[in-house]
């Protein structure tokens, strides 16, 4: 079992530390943990640092149908891209929505690194949130 | 490239949780910040201007988006 423990902020949110990556560099940041967040967000300027590639035409034109949905009813637009991520000693690629309009937005872990981790939050009174996993190896697709 | 190390304890996480005030949320709130062994090395909008800025400062700055006050997260 390995166990990562990370503390909530004055700002009183879950934040964990990972590193995302590609072959030429690596970018440390702490996102926000969102078990209400059905996936993993990333905004503009994290995926152009990165590289990905600019949404195709194609993949414009299908964003009418396609687009994501927060909880205030708003819409907003993305495309699907695989990263790289590191959490601790922990190594795996995951398929995340790229807002690749959208500057403002917060870096949020959805609930696809759920799968991957039991992840608890231990809001009163500690204010920590917790990675579980009981696997043997660090890549962990 | 240079490798970042793995450490358990995330210093610049763990220095941010506890030391990072209110008043700081505050005079930051919206922005990027990006921290390393306890100092703020770069803040503003634009996380692709505070990347490179806090780089040019330390390697392996931690990057981290401050909620607007009062902002709700809800997506």
């Amino acid at each position: 079992m390995v166990r990562i423990i990370f503390s909530y902020g004055q700002d009183e949110r879950p934040r964990a530390e990972v590193i995302i990556y590609n072959d030429i560099k690596e970018i440390k940041l702490a996102p926000i943990v969102d078990s209400g967040a059905d996936t993993t967000v990333i905004p503009q300027g994290i995926g152009e640092e990165l590289g990905l590639i600019p949404p195709t035409e194609k993949e414009i034109r299908e964003l009418k149908e396609e687009r994501l949905s927060c909880a205030d009813g708003n819409c907003i637009d993305y495309v699907v891209r695989k990263i790289k991520m590191k959490i601790d000693c922990f190594d795996f690629e995951l398929d995340v929505c790229w807002l690749f309009n959208n500057k403002n937005s917060h870096f949020l872990l959805g609930r696809d690194i759920f799968e991957k981790f039991d992840i608890l939050f231990k809001q009163n009174p500690a204010k920590k949130v917790i990675f579980e996993s009981d696997k043997n190896i660090f890549n962990i697709n | 490239m240079e490798k970042i190390n793995f450490l358990r304890t995330e210093k610049d996480l763990d220095w941010f949780s506890k030391n990072f005030s209110k008043e700081e949320l505050e005079e930051h709130s919206g922005e990027w910040i990006a921290v390393k062994n306890g100092k703020v090395l770069s803040f503003g909008d634009d996380f692709r201007e505070v990347l490179n800025d806090a780089k040019n400062k330390a390697d392996n700055p931690l990057l981290i988006k401050i909620a607007k006050k009062k902002e709700i997260l809800i997506c």
